[in-house]
């Protein structure tokens, strides 16, 4: 039987014999309740806001991620040696400060589609790195999370992998979860214990015309009646984070970091989240390759930052289709400059049922 | 235009640390060995320790005792988190005692007398401080050794942990303090999310008047703002802003040079650019830059005061021989510091480029040429033009004359010099400006200051050649070309882009569209022969048709001879599948206009359609009037082109033999397809 073949009975089985995950499984549930957050950095160091953030808001669990998995060249001493790409970990996440919160970690590894298929050996390697990586770092854990934008193209080394790992997650006594991106909704569901719907980078944030690259509505609204017949139980991750998206012309040039918006002397404030370069000045972008970048007179950029509305807008329209799916509400993610943009009450709302 | 910061420096540590253990053990060994022994200096190998063996061999306690300390540094840093192996904790508890130790080690060389090797040893404490988690160490080490460190890419590398260390304990304040301090610009420039503007320029003096990062910062306040006022989207009340931001700075500038500090050229030099930028007075801007020179500075500050000052005298001196003179010896100057400084690659152009490559664009490309040729003198900017583009070629990867990059033997690189400003001069100028501009560069004629110039341009006589003899062919002089021709050697025409265009035929039937022809066979082995042929050609039936006119014999075989002139015209037009022949490049898009104002398209129907009335036959009829239909731009109903068509049309159903390939006329079916219901 082929990988896709026993997925597809697989949905088919659990949807005629349980209904729906969402509305006639009670058993069949998040292993958790209450609040949990992201921390996606590759430094594990707590600012007093970050700290405060967790405490007062009861969080119960952090999905921490420790390191991505990237095609790359082999390195020797340093420098690339052309020639293969193959999987190797990058940006591994370094401890400034010891783990020390009362809250549960779940590790978490992202991991490039395309790495799927060129190592036969690459769940092991996962899992190995992980368990060694919270032996090293004192950290406990039950559970892995993979972090995947996969396509209908490599769906079956994806579940493949994901099937490899469980099963040797299942030696240890851990439980499998995965992120669910919207447009994995109209694909079989992985095979994991549980998933996370990201209720985030739904937009296309190249192009221009894309209101808010983080989070719409719309998009929403087309997949959430596949909720029902979703035959896993999911939790929902919601974005308190912004994107400062530079165009010239119609054309995306960067996301820009550590620029200040709201300064008027570079920006004139269009409105509904427009801003034009008034000045010309070198930004800093993410990409550490690129320094000094010059913005010119007449780029735009495109601030994206989701109001607290938008996002109970859509925690009503998900929960309408699937009241088990904020038993737990995770936020994405833990960072001073993105939180505190946002009030305790704000804060509070997304953690809360109820508008 | 204002450049007191190389920000396109780039120091690679690897390259310069081989130079120096060559120099150090007397360049004896490879660049290949030298790196075995960096590299894999934990190898007990023989191979990779020829320099450790050396220096033992010699009694070099000092480089022995380095090179053994390397070793546990390199075992040290095999450590890497982002492998597959992530260390226990007992590994990572062992790693940062080696660090540790290495630190203390290399902390203690520095506390005795200075040798060669302190400045390495500095960065090997810094690594170790870095690895074994003592911040403030890091700190003090940079701080009590930075100025002996001149070695700029040992400086880079210290200052990347330094960095590192400020971003790991979040100190923005102190780590820009820092950065202002020891001039570690990128780290400083990502600590200010603002724009930087005058009032941030005067904070930091104010606190360290001789701050390093003065030349960057202010080098991003003036370059930022000139971006700002020349921005394509006008808009009045941003310019005014920016302009009161420049009055301010030149206020603030003003002072700061009146400060005592080193700096003062610096000063004076970004005073006098923003008072070029806010449209002071040229000559004030010159006698401030005068000002600025007159100061003693680093070569880059006093080459920028250089280069602004010939900006400004290029835009507001009277061009004569006393300016010339200047312009000799500055363009010289300019020319040979551009091709001595390290460029950078730019993705955009393809092109190695620096900042002075960029000053010598502008000051010919917008200011000179433009000047020159409004003094009706297309020579003299044309060999301006000439300089700088050469400048820009000999650092276009895609020309074979790029020495920047490694190219295969058998490789040949794409030949640019058909895209260049100054190929796009030579092809629009006068056949007789050409020639002159020939003569300069090759006969030694023009004036003093053109041929002062010659040296600095691409000049090649067979690329001047063709061009000249393209331009007579176009205008019908085939006997002169075909001189020109006859200079041009048969070794360049093999590199020429247009080769495999020169291999059509201009005798098939025109009306079989240009994508459809093949090229010939024939013409294959030496293609750019064809252009002598064509010119042979047109010649021989030129001139047998003026004889028929002079005899007024204009029968049958002068309509013949007229119809193949026309076609072979045709053929070598835009519009045809020899175009190669009088052009040098070919788009799809043609401009109808360009198309229809074509001497050889104008000659074309003026022959077709004296060939028309000169022979009343039903093939030659056709033929002609096919001919005239395939010309025609107008598509319009009841258009010269629509009643060809239905003349075409009816003589296609009542004709014979030849007028039956009207059928194979692609344009007219085409145009029967797109118009059917006019039939």
């Amino acid at each position: 039987m082929g990988v896709r073949t026993f997925y597809i009975l697989t949905t088919l089985v659990s949807v005629a014999l349980f209904g729906t995950s969402c509305t006639k499984q009670p058993d069949k549930q998040v292993p958790y309740s209450g609040n949990a957050v992201y921390y996606w950095r590759t430094t594990w160091q707590l600012t007093e806001k970050e700290r405060t953030f967790v405490n007062t808001n009861s969080v119960q669990r952090i999905y921490l991620r420790l390191f991505d998995v990237v095609n790359k060249y082999e390195e020797s001493d340093g420098i690339q040696q052309p020639g293969i790409l193959v999987p190797q970990p990058q940006a591994t996440l370094h401890f400034n400060e010891p783990y020390d919160l009362p809250c549960e970690v779940i590790p978490v590894v992202y991991i490039t589609d395309d790495c799927l298929k060129s190592d036969s050996l690459l769940a092991e390697k996962v899992v190995t790195r992980v368990a060694q990586f919270c032996e090293t770092n004192d950290l406990l854990w039950n559970e892995l999370q993979i972090d995947c934008d996969w396509r209908k193209s490599t769906r079956d080394a994806y579940f493949h992998f994901l099937e490899k790992v469980r099963a040797m997650l299942k030696e240890r006594n851990c439980r499998l979860s995965a992120t669910i991106r919207l447009h994995q909704f109209s694909q079989p569901a992985p095979p994991v214990d549980y998933g996370v719907l990201m209720c985030y980078n739904t937009g296309d944030l190249t192009d221009k015309k894309t209101k808010n690259a983080i989070l719409s509505t719309k998009e929403v609204k087309l997949y959430a009646p596949k909720l029902k017949v979703y035959p896993l139980p999911l939790s929902a991750a919601y974005p308190v984070f912004s994107w400062k998206r530079l165009f010239r012309g119609d054309k995306f040039v960067a996301l820009l970091r550590d620029t200040d918006i709201e300064d008027t002397t570079a920006f004139i404030n269009c409105g509904d989240g427009n801003y034009k370069v008034r000045q010309s000045f070198s930004a800093v972008t993410p990409d550490p390759t690129v320094f000094g970048m010059q913005v010119y007179p007449g780029d735009t950029v495109r601030l994206d930052k989701v109001p607290v509305d938008t996002i109970k807008l859509v925690k009503l329209l998900l929960d309408k289709e699937c009241p088990n799916l904020h038993q737990q509400v995770i936020v994405y993610s833990l960072n001073e400059n993105d939180i505190s943009k946002y009030t305790q009450n704000e804060i509070e709302s997304i953690y809360t049922s109820g508008w | 235009m204002f450049s007191t910061y190389n920000r396109n420096e780039q120091t690679s540590y690897i390259n310069q640390n081989i130079s120096y253990w060559k120099r150090y053990t007397g360049n004896r060994f490879t660049d290949e060995q030298v790196l075995a022994q960096l590299n894999n200096a934990g190898s007990e190998s023989t191979g990779d320790n020829l320099l450790l063996n050396h220096l033992k061999s010699k009694g070099d306690k000092n480089g022995v005792e380095y090179l053994e300390k390397l070793k546990a540094v390199k075992k040290a840093a095999k450590l890497n988190e982002n492998t597959w192996n992530y260390p226990t904790k007992d590994q990572l508890a062992q790693n940062r005692k080696e660090w540790s130790e290495i630190y203390n080690f290399a902390a203690n060389k520095l506390k005795g007398k200075r040798t060669p090797l302190s400045n390495r040893y500095v960065l090997m404490a810094m690594r170790g401080a870095f690895y074994s988690g003592k911040d403030d160490a890091l700190g003090q080490i940079w701080l009590s050794n930075a100025k002996q460190v001149h070695e700029k890419d040992i400086a880079a590398q210290c200052q990347g942990y330094l960095a590192s260390s400020w971003i790991k304990t979040g100190w923005i304040e102190k780590a820009r303090d820092f950065y202002i301090k020891t001039g570690s610009l990128n780290d400083l420039r990502a600590t200010y999310p603002q724009v930087i503007t005058t009032k941030t320029i005067k904070e930091i003096f104010d606190k360290y008047p001789e701050s390093k990062t003065f030349p960057y910062i202010v080098q991003d306040f003036l370059n930022s703002s000139f971006s700002t006022l020349n921005a394509t989207e006008k808009n009045a009340q941003r310019d005014s802003l920016t302009k009161i931001e420049l009055a301010r700075f030149v206020k603030f500038s003003g002072s700061a040079a009146t400060a005592g500090t080193q700096q003062t050229a610096l000063w004076l030099s970004a005073r006098a650019y923003a008072m070029y930028m806010l449209g002071v007075d040229k000559k004030q801007v010159a006698k401030a830059l005068l000002d600025a020179q007159k100061v003693k500075s680093n070569a880059r500050v006093a080459y920028n005061t250089r280069c602004l000052r010939l900006i400004c005298a290029s835009e507001v001196e009277d061009i004569d021989t006393k300016f010339e003179t200047m312009l000799t010896k500055e363009l010289t100057w300019l020319r040979n510091t551009a091709a001595k400084e390290k460029p950078y690659y730019d993705y955009a152009t393809f092109r190695f480029r620096n900042h002075y490559t960029d000053v010598m664009d502008h000051v010919v490309h917008d200011i000179l040429v433009p000047r020159y040729l409004q003094m009706d003198k297309p020579v003299t900017a044309a060999i301006l033009a000439n300089v700088a583009n050469e400048l820009n070629e000999t650092q276009y990867v895609c020309n074979a004359r790029c020495n920047l990059v490694k190219r295969d033997s058998t490789q040949k690189g794409y030949n640019s010099d058909y895209g260049t400003d100054v190929f796009r001069m030579l092809d629009t100028m006068s056949t007789q400006n050409a020639i002159s501009y020939y003569t300069v560069l090759t006969a030694a004629g023009g004036s003093q200051f053109e041929q002062s110039m010659v040296p600095f341009c691409f000049n090649n006589a067979s690329y001047l050649c063709d061009i000249i003899a393209t331009k007579l062919m176009r205008e019908f002089q085939f006997k002169p070309a075909m001189e020109y021709l006859k200079k041009v050697d048969a070794k360049y025409t093999e590199d020429m882009n247009i080769k495999p265009y020169l291999a059509y035929s201009y005798t098939p039937e025109f009306w079989v569209l240009q994508h459809k022809q093949k090229s010939d066979p024939k013409l294959q082995k030496k293609p750019y022969a064809n252009k002598m042929n064509f010119c042979k050609q047109m010649l021989k039936l030129e001139e047998a048709i003026a004889k028929a006119q002079q005899k007024q014999k204009m029968d049958a075989k002068y309509a013949a001879n007229a119809y193949e002139l026309a076609k072979a015209y045709i053929q070598a037009s835009p519009k045809g599948a020899c175009w190669a022949l009088t052009n040098y490049s070919w788009s799809q898009v043609q401009d109808s206009a360009e198309v229809a104002n074509n001497a050889y398209i104008k000659r074309a129907i003026t022959l077709l359609r004296s060939a028309y009335s000169a022979d009343m036959s039903e093939d030659n009829m056709v033929r002609c009037l096919s001919g005239l239909f395939f010309l025609s731009n107008n598509f319009s109903p009841c258009s010269d082109q629509d009643k060809l068509a239905k003349l075409l049309w009816r003589l296609k159903d009542s004709a014979s033999g030849e007028a039956r390939k009207v059928n194979r006329c692609d344009a007219l079916k085409d145009y029967i397809a797109g118009n059917g219901l006019l039939f």
